[in-house]
């Protein structure tokens, strides 16, 4: 298990899990599609993180990229 | 067909007892089945939640059945739930939909690239603000068009409205009401249509393409780490970016910011710093002749919003937002949904506005009939002349107490006389970027963040632009500056 914040550009992973206990942002990442099970691509890190995820794309922080685990 | 899904064994568990804990009303009452309500208090549903916050034994039996199912599951209930439907999508979806299996070379996705790419996003981020913003909205926008409109008032309306007046009412103080320098029409109605209307609506254009295009997310994430350090987010670039257009409708667009704290700093950078459309339009106006004050003004309001936002998010309490959003694809706008979005946005704010500045124009006129103005503007005059400014300024600063585009149309008149010099020019601007925006941002401002905390920023704000004035008057002087 690793952190999304470690996977390299152009990596591919799948969640699985978010290691945080803020209901909140469990449930907005999950209605943007980061749910357990979806793999996601790795496209840039900076200025901010990219990553695609089946069709969409979403772009996050590092602090959000810390509490996404991957398999 | 309905098939029920079936969750984990812990969650069905924590279903069955809180189906228990369930009153047969409560199902009519929301008009759902006791299994929904069940599931949508196990992931805190907000309002299903307030309701049951009122009963403090339910409340209580919940969370601990919350509780004991997230030990059971080692993770989040809300987690398991939302994975569990999104498999079962995910089977139907291959099931069911058939798709090229691979796409080939795409524009867009090219374009994208460009935008979010470091070495080429922020080029091309300067060059939209450039050419988008300082170019169309401020050279062309509050440029080339306000002065035809306002050349067209001054030969063409306000001598006829001034005339005609004289003709119809035998009084003079009826005759200034609607005519005149602060008349209702020739005031009020100027400066709304004339000086606000083609800079609103230039800006309201570009915001609305922006916007369509998909670019405004990009911008976001692009600006995301310049905007930690002043305890923001990339969130805030919309709200913040809306604010060059109208303070009023940024401090309300606030509302889509997720912390309390992000929504407290946007609050007071959009009143003390942002420059609103009208604003900036005529300020850049005015000092276009003069590219060094243009500059200076540009580069001072940039470091007191730096500055100041890097101070607030020092003293105040709390955590750092967290930055996340969905990217849509780039698209084509559509010329007729943003003619349509530009003409809803123009016409809120002239609804807003206008009644506002004709108000205005009344309330100067009955301040005038009854001396009052004369008073104010008598007070402000030792005000002025610390700044370095001109008797004649003084009017102006009680114009932005209204609001601060109407100062800073009165600005422009000033300017037209010759009454002002490079430094006066840039102080002025200064002082009245600096100044609350508009009594309807006040409104939207109270409603939003409370009478406490607006009491608090307007108290800091009205001294503080007075001193910051007073300051850089004493420096250029002292520097023998001379824009």
């Amino acid at each position: 298990m690793m952190a999304l914040s470690t996977l390299k550009t152009g990596n591919t992973g799948k969640v699985s899990c978010l290691r945080t206990t803020d209901e909140a942002i469990i449930r907005r990442l999950m209605i943007m599609g980061v749910v357990p099970g979806i793999s996601v691509t790795l496209e840039q890190r900076f200025p901010s993180y990219i990553i695609k995820l089946g069709r969409s794309r979403a772009t996050l922080d590092h602090e959000t990229a810390k509490i996404i685990y991957l398999d | 067909m309905l098939t029920q899904l079936a969750y984990p064994q812990p969650i069905e568990a924590a279903i069955k007892r809180i189906e228990g804990l369930l009153l047969p009303e409560d199902e009519e009452k929301f008009h759902l089945s006791k299994r929904s309500l069940a599931l949508l208090l196990l992931q805190r549903d907000p309002s299903l939640w307030e309701t049951l916050e009122k009963h403090p034994q339910a409340y209580e039996a919940v969370e601990k059945i919350i509780e004991i199912t997230q030990q059971e599951l080692g993770e989040s209930p809300t987690a398991v739930i939302v994975s569990t439907r999104q498999k079962l999508a995910w089977t139907l979806e291959k099931q069911f939909l058939k798709e090229p299996s691979k796409q080939g070379f795409s524009w867009t996705n090219i374009i994208h690239k460009l935008t979010v790419n470091p070495i080429t996003g922020f080029p091309l981020l300067v060059l939209i603000l450039y050419y988008g913003v300082y170019k169309f909205v401020g050279e062309f926008g509050a440029g080339t068009l306000v002065d035809s409109i306002e050349t067209f008032f001054e030969t063409y309306i306000n001598p006829t409205v001034n005339q005609v007046v004289a003709i119809i009412f035998p009084w003079q103080t009826i005759q200034d009401l609607l005519g005149n320098d602060y008349g209702i029409i020739t005031l009020g109605i100027r400066y709304a249509t004339a000086i606000v209307l083609p800079v609103v609506a230039t800006f309201f254009l570009m915001f609305s393409l922006l916007e369509d295009s998909g670019y405004l997310p990009r911008l976001s994430l692009m600006l995301d780490r310049l905007f930690k350090s002043i305890g923001l987010s990339g969130k805030s670039v919309i709200p913040i970016v809306l604010g060059f257009g109208c303070d009023t409708m940024a401090t309300l667009v606030t509302r889509t910011l997720e912390t309390k704290r992000e929504r407290l700093i946007a609050t007071f950078l959009l009143s003390l710093t942002i420059p609103c459309a009208a604003q900036w339009g005529v300020i850049v106006g005015l000092l276009s002749q003069n590219p060094k004050a243009l500059l200076f003004w540009g580069g001072f309001m940039v470091g007191i919003f730096l500055l100041s936002g890097y101070l607030m998010a020092k003293l105040l309490p709390g955590k750092q937002a967290e930055f996340y959003l969905e990217i849509p694809p780039l698209r084509l706008p559509h010329l007729k949904n943003i003619l349509t979005k530009t003409y809803l946005r123009l016409k809120w704010y002239f609804l807003e506005i206008l009644p506002l500045f004709i108000w205005a124009s009344v309330l100067i006129w009955i301040g005038r009939l009854t001396g009052l103005f004369e008073l104010i503007v008598s007070c402000l005059e030792p005000l002025t002349l610390a700044l370095g400014l001109p008797k004649a300024a003084a009017p102006i600063f009680l114009y932005g107490f209204f609001r601060r585009d109407y100062g800073a149309a009165g600005l422009f008149d000033l300017q037209q006389d010759s009454i002002l010099n490079g430094n006066q020019l840039v102080i002025a601007a200064i002082v009245l970027t600096l100044f609350l925006p508009c009594i309807a941002q006040l409104q939207i401002m109270i409603k939003e963040r409370g009478i406490k905390t607006t009491t608090a920023i307007v108290l800091f704000i009205f001294p503080f632009a007075f001193l910051v004035g007073y300051l850089v008057n004493f420096s250029l002087t002292t520097l023998g500056v001379n824009f």
